[in-house]
């Protein structure tokens, strides 16, 4: 269950946060009748989520806030690191879904690093506070629930 | 009507038609058998009366009768497989040593009328993604891999295309069963 791999996940990794992962996966039509496996993809699957919404509210900024030069900039570089985002994610559905696991985390690992790099020029553009924050944020949380649940696959 | 019903009826006009429904025969029977199997020439009697005895054809047909026996003996040939094409009728099997057939001709022409009403007839259709919303990407992403063999990324690369075909030569049912779970997700797909 949701309840019962969250906890696992949480206590075998301290990155995990409880309440999030409950709250995060239990959403998912697929999450009642998923087992560990079922719910790994299920997170890599939210992941992809956040990447795409991160992407459309970065167009929306662009066309509506009108930012100066630097951070639009930077936001256009955020737009299609978030893109490759995504898609990492979905690769790492795929490889979990074909049970390389390893191979997974690593397309996990890999959206982290990218939407790292978002944050970065967001910070050299001096865009404070973030705009992105919160999809940042949730990138790393996702990501670390991925990873954890996929540890726990037998 | 059946074409030996039609056969049948010109037996039977009035005697003035006769002698022509005579030559009709021979020409559509004789020379094709003589062709077909090099049977000898066989002269029908002046009056045949295969099937017995039957109400007389109307004026129409008796006239219709009358103009197909004043043409020239080629055009007289084309006269059965012309009316197994207009009556829908199956092109007759060979009967084998017996020479009673219409030929190549008639089948091809038969087969070929067929083969265009099937041309004008659409039976396979593609269902093509027009848009979507964005807040419904996911659900439609996920739809699309319930029929197709493509892998999240695969399926979301496809979509990130959209308007982009998302599936080929399928049945009208399959084509409309799709669309209407597309719509259901929040996409606008439609069949072409």
């Amino acid at each position: 269950t949701v309840v019962t791999t969250c906890r696992a996940a949480a206590d075998s990794d301290a990155r995990v946060d409880y309440a999030f992962c409950v709250a995060e996966l239990g959403m998912h039509r697929e999450s009642p009748d998923a087992d560990t496996w079922g719910l790994a993809k299920v997170a890599a699957l939210t992941g992809v989520n956040n990447a795409d919404n991160a992407v459309y509210d970065i167009k929306a900024l662009l066309a509506n806030k009108r930012p100066d030069g630097p951070t639009r900039a930077a936001l256009e570089k955020c737009g299609r690191l978030y893109g490759s985002v995504g898609f990492a994610f979905a690769e790492a559905d795929d490889e979990i879904n074909n049970r390389r696991y390893a191979a997974g985390k690593a397309k996990v690992a890999e959206a982290v690093s990218l939407a790292r790099q978002c944050d970065d020029a967001l910070a050299v553009a001096a865009a404070v506070p973030s705009p992105l924050a919160q999809h940042s944020s949730y990138n790393v949380r996702i990501a670390d629930i991925c990873i954890a649940i996929t540890n726990l696959i037998k | 009507m059946s074409l030996c019903t039609i056969a049948r009826r010109l037996c039977l006009s009035k005697p003035s038609s006769v002698n022509r429904l005579s030559v009709i025969w021979a020409h559509l029977y004789s020379t094709e058998a003589a062709k077909d199997t090099g049977a000898k020439k066989y002269k029908y009697p002046d009056v045949y009366d295969p099937y017995g005895p039957m109400s007389l054809p109307s004026e129409k047909v008796v006239d219709l009768a009358d103009r197909i026996a004043a043409l020239p003996p080629e055009e007289i040939k084309q006269i059965a497989p012309a009316l197994l094409f207009r009556l829908n009728q199956e092109p007759p099997q060979a009967i084998s040593g017996q020479g009673f057939s219409f030929g190549a001709q008639g089948g091809a022409g038969v087969g070929a009328g067929k083969a265009e009403e099937k041309k004008a007839e659409k039976t396979v259709f593609d269902v093509k993604l027009e848009k979507f919303d964005a807040a419904a990407k996911i659900k439609i992403i996920k739809e699309i891999r319930t029929f197709t063999d493509l892998g999240l990324k695969e399926a979301k690369e496809l979509v990130e295309k959209a308007p982009v075909i998302l599936k080929q030569s399928l049945t009208k049912d399959e084509a409309e069963a799709i669309i209407g779970k597309i719509k259901a997700a929040g996409g606008v797909a439609v069949m072409e």
